[in-house]
């Protein structure tokens, strides 16, 4: 399980570069016929996603594996094993389920990396995290989408900046839902150099521009616009966003992990399935869709 | 891990020197596949560890020194720490340059950590240290074959000529290399031919103290010194202090094939103390690791900066920090142990899978040359992806060692023996695998192939110098060797838990304890015990909220003046124990004394807002007659508790 390995490789290191996680992934990967930057993209948007590591840690090149840890997937009795892994690890929770006659699930998403997930009570699971040398993460999800910092805060704390010179300029139009070059009147701008460094700012109302992440960015400038991305279906609990504004990276770990799925592309939309009513009603309010939350509107 | 690294790597003809300076005790902890310390830290560290064997055995013992003799002569010999200590106290004698030569011994007792003893430290004994010598000297002749550089003369410091002779140059004379290394061309890390290095080192004899100099043109010490300086630019990376206080590091090219493309990018060496982010407005490093800076892929525009250089220079803490890139006409390129593909070299590697990228007007003189080197046709690329104006030779694999003609020095051919490691999944050390994935190690240069051995039994090498994978695939610590010439340890081992991985957020042991979201407006959040209330006054965006206790109400705004309350639950604990709890009164209410005014202000916006027959909701949507009982439960409850406050208050 070529993916498994390279979990393994991330756990044992603890974190590093994009470049070195981008020369593992070649090493893998061998004569693949799809794109390689594709293979780079998915993978760490599933590797982030399901909760195994941290990409772009605080706005650096650098990703960082997550400890391991048995998650709790909401309104259920199913644990789902995130974090980084080990060989000796998984071998040990393997037998400690089957010692504890646990049922345990493994499938594979995407081929090559292990989805395990395990059934039972909180008191059972509590008993194998510990002999195996994990953390239980009993509020799983809820806990995660109720510690995301919020687009208003993340707007508020970024730091002012001049728009750098001599880079490429675009301006995001969310009619157009795209790109288009120059300066225009757009809230969100994106700026390029030659060298594939692309840095995002936001224009407030005082004309300042803010720096922010790529994902945060676009939904800072949602928000300045008055522009709802985000959309939560109360029966069917789909969590949906436009796929050209994924949600920003903790949001969509805690809304994958809320169910323990990865996101689904299709339609022009992400959709994140089976996410609990209160892991959306976090998510929604720290994106500052507050008339969709639910909760305490009376 | 001291032996392997000082005495059994690379040797001088079979000679070799204990030749110990702080950069190589890193570099040999590294090597070991201990943790990576600065230099001057794995001295400190070096140094406790031999304090300590000498305190319990030495200091504490009647037969003092004799008791480093080993009882084992198959073993490493017991006092080459002790040996290794002594040479790094000759190592730092340049402060004593004005001093006498005994200046050595009160230095040697300071890093032993103990006193003088008359003439020497507590517990030395000239005879005993040079039949130590003696021991180490035979034990590598006996199991290595090797000679250990034994001084010839025995004068009035006979005993001092011992670690003299293993240190070819001081740290004085070190601390000048980075300054000769620059002003002659040399790449940080990358071995250099040594016979350049005797020539430049001649050439720049001047700059060096009066030992440096004396050990310079002693022609039995002169090979030493330019070992210890070939290790020294091995281990340096690139950094140096220019003459206005910037501080500079280099900048290397680095060279990857895509789907047959090939990619080009600058990658910077980041020393100890630079930013993590250097930016000129144009070109922006961004560190994510120890050592370098993240590569930038280089484009059809920048020829010119390979061409004329490039400096990208920043300010970061009232300091100057450089990114130094030289400038170039033809730039050899080498496999690299630490990055696939290809790094720019100052020289290529003889029966070496190489390439050179080359100004396009020069294309003509360099094939010319290459051809001769690799005994076939070599074809330069222009690809897409390449600087204007420059062509690439991929696949250059010189089979024949020829001097280059002027204009084309950094083509040299470098033939001394070496093992590049390639692929695989390596761990923090450069030679160190994880199991299961074990990538290949390579020998170039020239060497005999019936003289490799893999963990002592012989190897079957490829025909492009790879060893054979299969007796390192398993996991153990391996040792490659290649006769006298070269010795190296490989390690493969299996996946840990890093003590680096991020941790998740600790939880809470009550779910209770989620945070609850507030619309606009004033509120305030009541729990169950007398006291247990939060004021929220949240903004247009709404509010965030973690009560400290658990929140089982909400009393606040509505559209009418009746306001409204609110039912909470914590979605997540559905379970029938989580709610309602009834209103605890806990204790006797005489003792509530400091909590009385919150236990007040609890009573009170319960009171208040059930006067006001206020809007009643539930966000779990629980049937409206079970909330107005609990609603009206809590109210009366909050009025008893009301009269008691008023009662004490009397």
């Amino acid at each position: 399980m070529k993916w498994d390995i390279l979990l393994n490789w991330m756990t044992h290191l603890g974190w590093g570069s994009w470049a070195l996680y981008r020369q593992a992934v070649d090493e893998l990967c061998g004569d693949t016929e799809e794109e390689i930057e594709t293979v780079y993209r998915r993978l760490r948007v599933l590797l982030s996603d399901m909760g195994h590591a941290d990409f772009f840690e605080n706005g650096t090149m650098r990703w960082r594996t997550f400890q391991p840890a048995l998650m709790r997937l909401s309104d259920s009795n199913c644990y789902i094993f995130t974090g980084g892994r080990t060989r000796s690890i998984t071998e040990r929770l393997i037998a400690q389920c089957k010692e504890y006659k646990l049922p345990m699930q493994i499938d594979e998403l995407p081929p090559g990396l292990s989805r395990i997930s395990i059934q039972g009570e909180r008191e059972l699971l509590d008993a194998v995290a510990h002999n195996v040398g994990i953390t239980l993460l009993h509020s799983g999800a809820v806990s995660l989408a109720s510690r995301v910092d919020t687009v208003r805060a993340q707007l508020d704390s970024a730091p002012v900046r001049p728009s750098p010179t001599n880079w490429e300029e675009r301006s995001w139009s969310f009619d157009l839902r795209n790109w288009v070059d120059g300066d225009s009147e757009s809230t969100l701008h994106e700026f390029n150099n030659r060298h594939g460094t692309r840095r995002y700012l936001v224009r407030t109302r005082n004309g300042d521009y803010k720096e922010l992440e790529k994902r945060f960015a676009i939904y800072a400038a949602a928000l300045l616009d008055g522009v709802e991305l985000a959309t939560f279906d109360e029966q069917q609990h789909l969590f949906k966003v436009p796929v050209w504004a994924p949600l920003p990276i903790d949001y969509a770990r805690a809304a994958c992990l809320s169910s323990g799925n990865p996101a689904q592309m299709g339609n022009g939309e992400i959709t994140y399935s089976e996410v609990s009513g209160q892991v959306a009603a976090y998510l929604l309010f720290a994106l500052g869709l507050n008339k969709k939350t639910q909760g305490l509107a009376t | 891990m001291l032996a392997q690294t000082c005495l059994l790597s690379a040797s001088n003809q079979g000679t070799v020197l204990l030749n110990v300076t702080p950069t190589i005790l890193a570099a040999a902890l590294v090597d070991a596949g201990e943790s990576a310390l600065s230099p001057s830290e794995a001295m400190d560290d070096f140094m406790r560890a031999v304090r300590e064997v000498y305190w319990h055995r030495v200091i504490g013992d009647s037969r003092k020194l004799a008791t480093l003799y080993s009882a084992n002569n198959a073993d490493v010999p017991f006092a080459l720490g002790f040996l290794a200590l002594s040479v790094l106290a000759a190592y730092d004698m340049h402060t004593d340059e004005e001093r006498s030569a005994n200046a050595y011994y009160p230095r040697l007792a300071d890093l032993l950590g103990c006193q003088m003893d008359g003439s020497y430290p507590a517990g030395f004994d000239g005879f005993t240290y040079r039949a130590l010598w003696g021991e180490l000297a035979q034990w590598l002749k006996e199991h290595y074959n090797r000679t250990l550089a034994i001084p010839h003369s025995a004068g009035m410091y006979a005993y001092l000529e011992f670690p003299l002779a293993h240190v070819p140059f001081r740290q004085i004379d070190i601390e000048k290399l980075p300054l000769f290394f620059e002003s002659h061309g040399y790449e940080p890390g990358i071995p250099a031919a040594l016979d350049r290095l005797a020539h430049d080192l001649l050439a720049s004899v001047e700059i060096f103290s009066r030992a440096g100099k004396k050990a310079l043109r002693d022609s039995d010490r002169l090979p030493f010194v330019i070992r210890q300086v070939a290790h020294e630019l091995e281990h340096w990376d690139g950094y140096r202090e220019d003459r206005s206080g910037a501080r500079v590091a280099s900048i290397e090219l680095w060279l990857d094939f895509r789907r047959r493309r090939a990619e080009i990018s600058m990658v910077a060496r980041r020393p100890e103390g630079f930013p993590t982010q250097i930016n000129d407005g144009e070109f922006v490093f961004v560190s994510s690791q120890e050592r370098w800076y993240e590569p930038v892929l280089l484009d059809q525009g920048d020829g010119y900066h390979l061409e004329y250089g490039l400096r990208v220079s920043s300010w970061d803490e009232g300091r100057n920090y450089i990114l130094n890139c030289r400038a170039a006409n033809v730039i050899p390129l080498t496999p690299s142990d630490e990055f696939s593909g290809l790094i720019s070299d100052h020289a290529l590697r003889e029966n070496t899978k190489c390439a050179v990228l080359c100004k396009s007007s020069m294309q003509d003189t360099v094939r010319g040359f290459l051809e001769q080197v690799c005994g076939r046709q070599v074809i330069a690329r222009s690809d897409q992806t390449l600087p204007e104006g420059w062509v690439l030779f991929a696949d250059v694999i010189p089979k024949s060692v020829i001097d280059p003609p002027s204009g084309l020095e950094r083509l040299r051919i470098e033939s001394s023996v070496t093992l590049i490691p390639q692929g695989g999944l390596r761990l923090k050390r450069r030679w160190t695998w994880l199991s299961g994935a074990m990538g290949r190690v390579t020998i170039v240069g020239t060497y005999d192939a019936s003289t490799v051995r893999i963990d002592g039994e012989a190897a079957v090498v490829g025909e492009d110098g790879t060893l054979p994978a299969g007796p390192l695939s398993t996991t153990a610590d391996h040792t490659v060797d290649i006769g006298n010439q070269l010795r190296q340890r490989i390690s493969v081992v299996e996946g840990q838990v890093s003590p680096d991985c991020k941790p998740w957020h600790a939880e809470s042991s009550r779910s209770s304890n989620d945070p609850l979201i507030l619309p606009r407006g004033h509120w305030v959040l009541v729990g169950s015990r007398p006291g247990q209330h939060l004021y929220v006054d949240a903004s247009d965006h709404g509010a965030l909220v973690r009560p400290q206790f658990n929140a089982v109400w909400a009393i606040g705004p509505s559209n009418n003046t009746a306001g409204a309350v609110v039912h909470l639950h914590d979605n997540f604990e559905r379970d029938e124990r989580s709610y309602h709890p009834q209103v605890e009164l806990r204790g006797n209410p005489k003792h509530w004394r400091g909590d009385k005014l919150n236990v007040r202000r609890w009573a009170e916006a319960i009171y208040q807002s059930s006067m006001r027959r206020p809007k009643i909701a539930c966000t779990n949507g629980c049937p409206s007659e079970q909330v107005l009982d609990e609603w009206k439960s809590l109210a009366r409850s909050a009025q008893g508790v009301k009269r008691q406050v008023r009662k004490l208050s009397r």
